[in-house]
């Protein structure tokens, strides 16, 4: 074989592994987005083609994960608390609040009840008084309705409004709902709990938490989470693997944006 | 010419023939009439057409297209639907008439408070209560009445007009809009839409609608992946050549 056909090969060996490094687990990240999947919306840039998306949907929580491609159950996820987002009614009881004249006494009242917030589990005392708060708002406004003052209607569904408006939970309220509490895990003994710490990450209040994960086959991995609480709304982007894929997980969070929210959503 | 040099522009032009084959052998539009609208179409190569009236579907493996007239999207569309209905009342066709007006739909009345719909409706309903009794004077009296109340509803927004489409596609829950653009398709103005899944950004689909003379069309994917489904919709897309309506 002439002695050019070996360079020719390495060279496209060196090529192959540059186009598969790309498109691999350490390449750049792809163009950000943005997602709406709470009030908050966020924007960020996902880890490379080499890490395979899936919608994650479960838990009380809702996102997106990266799956790395042969990575031995490696990923990168970014999730809002849903189950928290939720218990924030302002945005029915704003609707409400604008439709009551077209609706029919059937839909009111029913628009009515779904604009009340939970009582069960309450986040915080705070939540709680302004839930009941809002619940006796509410019960005025529908006996007001009943004996045809849709003046008083209208008072007291801003009452519950600005009730609403003025509670927002905070970081430091909703962590121990949302930390890693191997206690709470279906297998406990795999989790170890490591450094975790108050710090600022991409210029907001957050809880970091470097952990590790046992998987069931011994094998060490890294569990990293970053929680933050935006206008009222919880997120967490988890990194679970190993350490040379640390760095990607660290570029997919330093891109993190929460914009203001923009109305694209078409349900 | 040296002879490599001669093999590799016979290998250029090879290339270049096999590229521009398709275009040279172009389908020929096929006239189609899609509910209130005539139009002509090229179905996308390797795709079935069925034709069923007010949707025509196309279809490829398990991917599927679908071209539908909405109805009325528009007060001039509600009031031609209306006249109609007087016409075939004054032909003699007193239950064709009742019944054209009984299934009236259309996105004036149902975006309206129900307060604005009763009102729409009360001349109708206040002499058919018992349809047996209102004579055919006293039913054409009321159809005026409608055409008067259809031409004044509201005007219907582009942006209604999409939450409409996409909630009639079943495109509209756990999806949302990434990409919205106008097209102009020979002259007619299209709005193409690209949704996506709310929560992954995943499994894109295309949806593209336009209201003419009162009356919404729409493209839509109704089953397969982009990477199918996609070229055959901008395909299809920009071969409907609406016919323009008589005088």
């Amino acid at each position: 074989m002439p002695r050019f056909s070996h360079r020719a090969l390495a060279a496209a060996l060196a090529a192959t592994a540059l186009v598969l490094g790309c498109g691999g687990g350490n390449g750049p990240l792809l163009r950000p987005e943005t997602f709406n999947w709470v009030r908050q919306p966020v924007a960020f840039a996902p880890p490379p083609s080499g890490w395979e998306r899936q919608g994650d949907n479960g838990g009380g929580t809702l996102g997106v994960r990266f799956i790395l491609r042969g990575g031995g159950g490696q990923c990168i996820s970014v999730t809002a608390f849903r189950q928290f987002a939720e218990r924030d009614r302002r945005e029915a009881i704003a609707r409400l609040l604008s439709r009551r004249d077209s609706l029919t006494k059937r839909e009111f009242l029913e628009e009515l009840s779904l604009a009340r917030p939970r009582l069960d589990d309450p986040i915080s005392d705070r939540e709680a008084a302004m839930a009941r708060g809002i619940h006796q708002d509410l019960d005025r406004a529908a006996s007001d309705y009943f004996s045809g003052s849709k003046g008083f209607v209208a008072a007291d569904l801003e009452a519950a409004l600005r009730r609403a408006a003025q509670y927002e939970p905070t970081l430091e309220e909703l962590l121990p709902h949302i930390r890693l509490r191997p206690d709470r895990m279906q297998n406990p003994e795999w989790w170890r709990i490591g450094h975790e710490r108050d710090t600022v990450v991409v210029g907001l209040p957050a809880f970091a938490s470097d952990d590790t994960l046992i998987t069931p086959d011994g094998e060490r991995l890294l569990y990293h989470e970053v929680f933050w609480v935006v206008k009222g709304c919880a997120f967490k982007a988890t990194f679970q693997g190993r350490r040379d894929n640390l760095d990607t997980f660290h570029r997919v969070v330093e891109s993190i944006q929460f914009p203001e929210q923009v109305v694209v959503a078409a349900r | 010419m040296s002879r490599p040099v001669e093999r590799r522009l016979a290998l250029v032009a090879a290339i270049a023939a096999c590229l521009t084959a398709p275009a040279c052998s172009r389908r020929e539009p096929q006239t189609v009439l899609v509910g209130r609208h005539e139009l002509r179409l090229v179905t996308p190569r390797g795709w079935e057409h069925l034709d069923h009236g007010r949707q025509q579907l196309f279809r490829v493996g398990e991917s599927e297209l679908a071209l539908e007239d909405l109805g009325p999207a528009t007060p001039e569309g509600l009031t031609n639907e209306l006249r109609e209905a007087e016409q075939l009342l004054h032909d003699g066709r007193r239950a064709d008439a009742l019944a054209r007006v009984r299934t009236l739909h259309g996105l004036p009345i149902s975006l309206s408070p129900w307060q604005a719909r009763a009102d729409f409706w009360s001349p109708w309903t206040d002499v058919t209560y018992n349809p047996d009794i209102a004579d055919d004077a006293t039913l054409g009296r009321a159809l005026e009445h409608l055409i008067r109340n259809a031409g004044a509803l509201p005007a219907v927004s582009m942006d209604q007009l999409v939450e409409h489409v996409l909630t009639q596609s079943h495109q509209g829950s756990r999806r949302e809009i990434a990409r919205k653009e106008a097209r102009d398709v020979h002259g007619a103005d299209w709005v193409a839409i690209e949704t996506w899944d709310r929560v992954s950004h995943m499994n894109r689909q295309r949806l593209a609608c336009l209201e003419a003379e009162g009356y919404l069309l729409t493209l839509s994917t109704r089953r397969g992946q982009l990477e199918v489904t996609g070229a055959a919709f901008d395909s299809l897309l920009a071969s409907i050549e609406l016919s323009p309506s008589p005088p």
